[in-house]
């Protein structure tokens, strides 16, 4: 009988002892360069997203109205309701730094693969090796700028407290402070020099939808311009212009890019191919399809309409034909339903109507750059002449020089301009932040944008509410080691 | 572990040494009635499970020792008791008028131990199969609610062979692991936690375990309370017995209490809030509207049929025993797209070899039923969706529209495209509600176990027990090529062939084997020690795959059938077809010893300690040990009690631990052990990579200080009989205090994530249960009983590392209630403007709340704090009644529907409350916000929907009759019962929803459940 016991006790340790089929633990995941650059297409760029600023921008700034589908959607943070328990907050918070933890997770994975060399039969991986990391640095640099901008009072300062400075593989309970601006963009300048110095394509010719040199250089120009140090901006601004090969492009190659159909004046686009499961970037707006009738929750804002004037290829390209106007809209009472306007500028493509890839960085950004670096230096001409490069590529005929009376109308084109070019894309709310003053300009809303006309339809420029408040998520597992922003 | 095996066998050892044997001798005689031989009595030495039955002929035999007492009982006779003196014989002659009460009740402690009712020293309430039979319940659970005090039930659907019922003992033990109780059936542990496949005819017992004495053999899975259930088998030596029951009843969907619109009251608020169709119309206009008045709830739900059928026969030999039941069970639902068909057939065979030495017996139940149910019963995301949840669209459906406008998907898309707004969403759901999304589900289901046993002498027995329990469940769904939806997504996509099909199937499979040894002896006439020595061995495998086919040709197909395929087309990525599937192996084993000593029956001590090892930890983490002491004093034993007419008086106290797991809660009706089977290890995934290239990708971050919930539970109790049985009852006090409590541990964003799935915290359940029957009348012709039970729970929250809330709806912070709600109060109307008004953190009224800041602890939970049953049971010659009511109260829910049917941005898309025309304006002070109130949203922040979802429901009623014996004795048949019966039938609430019962947050519109009303009939040959 014992010999039973002993021989049913010995045998029973596979009830216990189960590691599950088809795992994949850490030792075996990194061996080789392959394996790296297979962690940066499945690990990091899948992280790499703008849907959280796009559909937090759009909504809470003055892009959208109330859609006619809107059964509630958003409506809270349209009324200007931003708290640290909004949604989007947390999932841009979230989403960045997750990328930043795919990203140190990769180099943590590159410290244990020694790429190839073997000179015998000219096997070299180390210019691979590199170019993965330098990739996969730039992205780390991208979530910094992005985080930096929206959870900073003031991304121009760099003594202003900035955010949590990650870059190892934290442990599963480690906390973080925040930081000042000043140590978030050294490690973003040292990114970015890495990423010049090492990435392999050149332009994005090469292939838009991956980091190139070109986008490193975009890149760096936006920092320095968010950080306000002009001459900076401009040298890499004006190298984006001069080595990246492509041209703004004209209506009918814009209107294509924008539906995926071509890369035209695109730097850097995140990939949101047709099949397989992506993000489908309309849903921001949208129930079903990007038109009148696709269950519109949001649709473009009135005024922004208005700006669009007649010729100006962004109005058919970023509104959907079946867009139906009413001219009484602003005494209708029903102008919800008969004042549609469906935002366009994300078409959809095959059988994903809601799916477009996320355009990050444009040549007309480069130009709206310089045009930056011009008014601060009161050159109201370059400004013009700036602006009216992208106008002419807008427009199918020559558009004539704007002329500015003072630097303020000046800041105020370049807004103007940045709002009817970048619309959709997540930039007004920074702009509004940064430029807000300069050019004495903040959200402007139409009062037929909500479903009540007597609400407000705008807030000031300086306003707490044009910094992010630090997520509750985030406070609730770090608690008083991370400081909330003013007013929240 | 080899090794501690073989340490309590030495300690058993040791223990039979120290003490000289009792002479034991064989005791026989024959037992007889009105001068004739009664098979089937039960003799059971008093203070043991020992016993046997009498045979054909009346005889039994057993082995005794002198000075103990022989309990004779059969039901319908008078319970009799004989100590064993020198004689070998005993002899008796049994006497009608024993009711149910006097049989001596036997109950199960868990792996086959059973006492006496009067020799357990923990908590257990059993309920029997007359609570059970015939009920028109696909599931037994629903039978019992209100039945045992701590014992909770709450179900979330109406759907026939529904999964989703709650049920937990003695409150809510975890915040984010399973808060089931363990199911153990005919001894095997079952890791399910739906039954619709299970015949609740077969059940004889279902015995509710609560305290830590009852549980802490269950050890590594008895934390949440355990369900024990027998099922019937047939006794030694009785005649051949068949029993058949019929039941058919009606089932009709509740009422909702919303007051929602008629066509014109809508067409009113529309015309004043100037929007839909009333918008411009005149009140003349309105008054004289004669157009569509749909009542959606009529078009959506049917009164549903229900139909059972049973088939019981039993006989029994002298050394075999069968037990044979069929059972047929067929309800429609309430919603026409819905039903749920079950056959069921079991076998229960005892056997035993001449001398009784050995003894074995197998359980076989086999099912298979078919359910046809609405996606949203899986799928919450479409709870709050008009287009898929006819409860939701029945309520929100503009009466001003007709029904029936339109024949098929097609039709509707040409009307309507892809635009949701106004009626639009209401014929949608039409359109699917006509059987276009046919979603099928099927289960076959063996659950079967063979025991064994051999008594090695008098006083040790070997047994092993194997149980099997496997389930495999299939489901077809689609969206039919002809259905609104179909169209409308291939419209978008630009595709000329809609539809889509998913054929799915799940195999669960459990294996246990335990392996025992057992030892009883009585000691110098007094001390009885019995002990026992125990290997689990549980391994349980799931398996899972699934199809989907995009594209289907409406021509050819036909559900499940695989025709009408459309191939792929790569290039424009159109038609591609998906499959998926999972494997996941799970198991435990555990070592685990009993000691129980009893001193004549008036004192005894009882202790457990199980060593327990789960797959699902790692290190030092895999092994945890759980224990119980118990000890109790029959007061009515003492020479004290003597003549005082109490029969009963039993005080019994217990301490002991407990181990959980099932560290998250599984879906409803999915097995516990199998969610988080990797949570210890880091992985890597091989994906679709960015721009669909293959690559790898971070999945799981290990979480290695992974632990089992701990439970501890201390329990006092006094059990009673008193004026002569007339009232018996018991009062139980507990503590439960649940440590390494697993739910989610904040995490910085840094990692990657913001929560993770951790121990972390404290909860503690202290409570007071109470149960009580008295017999009011107890005559030849009539009698009458009363009975009642109640507890009182309090769930609080000790521990937790969770840094702020604040912004939370439900708060688990500590020292306060588990799930207590945290509002903004709602003040009201702001008399000026209509708007609303709330209170803010500063005690100022606002307009505008901070949705995080200004909340507030309420007091209110969403956990019950008192619920029980009560009800009576009456026959009068032949007639009898059983009602049974079942409450609860103390208990808070976010009414997510009652917002939405005052929602005011809905007003010309969807039917509204007719509440709102007492809406506030100017020349109406009321007390209901303005149409045009611009900051109704906050009131999901706020306690404006937090109702009171307390209830008491008649949850059964039965009236019946037995035609007496003497009018069946020239017939075949031994006896016929008629009976009428109902369920649900009558609610009292304060909620204004379908059903308050559902143990949910915010209760958005899920399935009622129905009120049954069945007649039947049983009959015995």
């Amino acid at each position: 009988m014992s010999v039973l016991f002993m021989g049913i006790a010995s045998s029973c340790n596979d009830a216990i002892d189960i590691v599950q089929d088809g795992e994949l633990g850490n030792e075996v995941t990194f061996q080789t360069v392959a394996d790296l650059q297979q962690y940066l297409v499945g690990g990091v760029y899948p992280n790499v997203s703008t849907t959280s600023e796009i559909g937090f921008t759009t909504v809470f700034t003055d892009e959208v109205g109330i859609g006619p589908n809107n059964g509630g959607q958003g409506i809270d943070l349209h009324r200007f309701n931003l708290n640290a328990s909004t949604g989007d907050a947390s999932s841009l918070w979230l989403s960045h730094y997750r990328l930043i933890n795919r990203v140190n997770r990769l180099l943590q994975g590159a410290a244990l693969v020694t790429p190839v060399v073997d000179v015998a039969n000219s096997i070299d991986e180390t210019a691979e090796y590199n170019d993965i990391m330098a990739q996969g640095r730039a992205l780390r640099a991208y979530a910094y700028i992005q985080l930096v901008s929206y959870f900073s009072t003031d991304m121009a300062d760099d003594s202003a407290l900035g955010v949590m400075l990650v870059d190892i593989v934290p442990a599963i309970d480690q906390k973080f402070p925040r930081v000042s601006n000043g140590e978030i963009y050294a490690l973003v300048e040292e990114d970015l020099a890495y990423a010049r110095a090492n990435v392999l394509k050149q332009t994005p010719a090469a292939g838009y939808k991956f980091v190139t040199k070109s986008m490193v250089d975009a890149l760096t120009a936006r920092m320095y311009i968010y950080r306000k140090n002009y001459p900076m901006a401009k040298q890499f601004a004006q190298s984006v212009v001069t080595d990246a090969g492509i041209t703004l492009s004209a209506p009918n190659v814009y209107k294509q890019m924008w539906a995926d159909g071509i890369g035209g004046e695109i730097i850097f686009a995140i990939s949101r191919p047709i099949s397989g499961t992506w993000g489908n970037v309309a849903s921001t707006w949208y129930f079903n399809n990007t038109n009148a009738t696709g269950g519109a929750f949001f649709d473009m804002g009135r005024n922004l309409y208005n700006l669009y004037a007649t010729g100006d290829s962004r109005k058919t390209t970023f509104v959907d034909p079946t867009k139906m106007e009413d001219a009484n809209y602003l005494t209708s009472s029903t102008y919800i339903t008969t004042d549609v306007l469906p935002i366009d500028k994300y078409p959809g493509k095959g059988n994903q109507p809601l799916r477009n890839d996320l355009k990050v960085i444009r040549l007309s950004e480069m130009h709206m750059i310089l045009a930056e670096c011009a008014a601060k230096d009161g050159d109201l001409n370059g400004v013009a002449g700036y602006i009216k490069n992208i106008r002419d590529a807008r427009y199918t005929s020559v558009q004539p020089l704007p002329a500015y009376s003072d630097v303020t109308a000046a800041w105020a084109d370049i807004m103007l301009e940045r709002r009817k070019e970048f619309a959709f894309e997540g930039f007004r709310y920074i702009d509004i932040k940064r430029l807000g003053t300069l050019a004495n300009q903040s959200i402007d809303r139409n009062i037929t944008d909500d479903l009540i006309k007597t609400l407000p339809t705008t807030i000031s420029n300086t306003d707490y509410r044009f910094t992010l408040p630090i997520p509750q998520d985030e406070i609730s597992a770090s608690g008083s080691i991370i400081v909330q922003n003013p007013n929240y | 572990m080899r090794s501690k095996f073989k340490w309590i066998f030495t300690l058993l050892l040791a223990c039979s040494m120290q003490f000289s044997f009792a002479q034991e001798k064989n005791v026989s005689g024959t037992i007889t009635e009105n001068g004739l031989p009664l098979p089937g009595v039960s003799v059971i030495i008093k203070g043991t499970t020992k016993g046997t039955q009498t045979d054909m002929n009346g005889k039994y035999s057993i082995g005794a020792s002198k000075g103990e007492a022989l309990v004779f009982s059969y039901i319908g006779f008078v319970t009799q008791t004989i100590t064993v003196g020198s004689s070998n014989t005993i002899n008796l002659v049994m006497v009608e008028g024993g009711t149910e009460l006097d049989v001596v009740e036997i109950v199960s402690t868990g792996y086959d131990r059973t006492r006496t009712k009067a020799e357990t020293s923990s908590a257990i309430t059993t309920i029997s199969s007359k609570t059970l039979e015939n009920r028109p319940n696909a599931s037994f659970l629903n039978s019992l609610q209100g039945t045992a005090p701590g014992l909770t039930i709450l179900s979330a659907s109406g759907q026939p062979g529904s999964a989703k019922i709650d049920m937990f003992i003695r409150g809510i033990s975890s915040i984010n692991a399973a808060t089931e109780p363990l199911i153990v059936i005919d001894g095997v542990p079952t890791n399910g936690n739906q039954f619709r496949n299970l015949n609740q005819n077969d059940f004889e017992t279902v015995s509710v375990l609560r305290d830590a004495a009852a549980t802490s053999i269950y050890g590594n899975r008895g934390a949440n309370g355990v369900l024990v259930i027998t099922t019937k088998r047939a006794k030694y030596g009785s005649a051949l017995d068949i029993t058949y029951d019929v039941v058919t009843g009606f089932n009709k969907l509740p009422e909702n209490n919303y007051n929602m619109s008629n066509a014109k009251q809508l067409l009113t608020i529309e015309q004043r809030k100037n929007t839909g169709m009333g918008a411009g119309m005149t009140d003349a206009q309105i008054a004289a509207y004669n157009g569509p008045d749909t009542n959606w709830r009529d078009e959506f739900f049917r009164i549903g049929m229900t139909q059972q059928h049973n088939l019981g026969l039993s006989f029994g030999g002298a050394n075999t025993s069968n037990y044979t039941s069929f059972g047929y069970f067929n309800q429609e639902g309430m919603v026409p797209t819905t039903d749920f068909q079950r056959f069921t057939i079991r076998n229960n065979f005892n056997g035993k070899s001449a001398n009784d030495k050995f003894n074995y017996s197998s359980q076989v139940a086999l099912g298979y039923s078919k359910r046809n149910q609405l996606s949203q019963e899986t799928n919450s995301a479409v709870n709050n969706n008009t287009i898929q949840n006819p409860l939701l669209g029945s309520v929100a459906g503009l009466p001003y529209v007709a029904p029936n406008q339109f024949a098929n998907g097609a039709e509707l898309i040409a009307a309507i495209g892809t635009d949701f707004s106004g009626p639009n969403d209401t014929y949608v759901l039409e359109d699917i509600l006509k059987g276009s999304m046919p979603n099928e589900y099927s289960e076959t289901s063996i659950l079967a176990n063979v025991a064994v046993s051999y008594k090695l002498s008098d006083s040790f027995t070997l047994g092993n027990k194997s149980g099997v329990d496997f389930k495999l469940s299939d489901r077809a769904f689609a969206r039919a090529p002809g259905n609104y939806l179909a169209l409308a997504v291939a419209a978008g996509a630009g595709e000329e062939f809609g539809g889509l099909e998913v054929l799915s199937s799940t195999k669960d499979f459990t294996f246990t084997n335990i392996l025992s040894l057992n030892y009883s002896k009585l000691f110098n006439d007094a001390h009885r020690i019995e002990a026992g020595a125990y290997m689990e061995y549980m391994k349980s495998h799931y398996i899972f795959s699934s199809r989907q086919q995009n594209g289907l040709n409406p021509k050819t197909w036909t559900l499940g059938s695989g025709t009408g395929y459309i191939a792929p087309d790569v290039v424009n990525n159109s038609y591609i077809p998906s499959v998926g599937a999972q494997e996941i192996n799970a198991g435990t084993l555990s070592y685990f010893g009993t000691v129980d000593y009893d001193y004549k029956q008036r004192y005894g001590v009882s202790g457990v300690v199980r060593r327990d090892a789960s797959y699902r930890f790692v290190d030092d983490n895999k092994w945890g040990t759980f224990w119980s002491v118990s000890g109790r004093w029959n007061i009515d034993q003492e020479a004290f009690m003597e003549n005082t007419g109490v029969d009963m008086l039993k005080l019994r106290a217990s301490y002991g631990t407990q181990g959980n797991q099932n560290v998250i809660a599984p879906a409803y009706g999915t097995n516990p052990l199998f969610p988080g089977s990797a949570l210890v290890r880091d992985t890597n995934v091989t994906t679709n990579g960015y721009d669909n290239i293959q690559g790898l990708a971070t999945g799981q971050v290990a979480n290695t200080d992974l632990i089992w919930e701990e439970v501890s539970q201390a329990n006092i109790g006094l059990d009673f009989r008193v004026a002569k049985g007339r009232l018996e009852g018991n009062i139980d006090l507990y503590r439960k205090q649940t440590e390494e409590l697993y739910t989610t541990i904040r995490r910085s964003a840094a990692v990657g994530f913001y929560g993770q799935d951790g121990n972390n915290g404290k909860l503690r359940n202290s409570g007071v249960e109470l149960m009580l029957r008295y017999k009011l009348v107890d005559t030849n012709d009539f009698d009458l009983s009363v009975f009642a039970n109640g507890s009182y729970n309090e769930g609080k929250v000790v521990d937790i590392d969770i840094a702020d809330q604040s912004g939370e709806d439900l708060l688990t912070v500590p020292g306060q209630l588990t799930y207590e709600w945290n509002m903004i109060p709602y003040l009201g109307v702001n008399q000026s403007n209509g708007n609303l008004l709330f209170l803010d953190a500063a005690g100022n009224v606002t307009e505008n709340p901070d949705p995080t800041q200004d909340r507030r602890r309420t007091g209110k939970s969403l956990i019950p704090k008192y619920q029980g049953g009560f009800g009576l049971n009456a026959s009068y010659k032949g007639f009898y009644s059983d009602v049974l009511f079942a409450w609860a109260k103390e208990v808070w829910k976010l009414d997510i529907s009652h917002f939405w049917a005052y929602q005011l941005d809905f007003i010309g898309d969807d039917n509204i409350s007719a509440d709102l025309l007492n809406s506030w304006t100017a020349a109406n002070p009321s007390g209901l916000p303005s149409l045009d109130a611009t900051n109704q949203n906050f009131s999901m922040d706020s306690d404006r929907f937090l109702n009171d979802a307390s209830f008491l429901r008649l949850r059964s009623v039965s009236f019946g009759y037995s035609f007496p014996k003497k009018y069946l004795d020239n017939t075949f048949m031994t006896g016929v019962k008629l009976f009428v019966q109902g369920e649900n039938l009558l609610l009292w609430s304060k909620w204004r929803g379908f059903d308050p019962e559902m143990f949910t947050a915010g209760t958005q519109s899920t399935y009622p459940n129905p009120r049954t009303i069945s007649v039947g009939a049983s009959v015995s040959f």
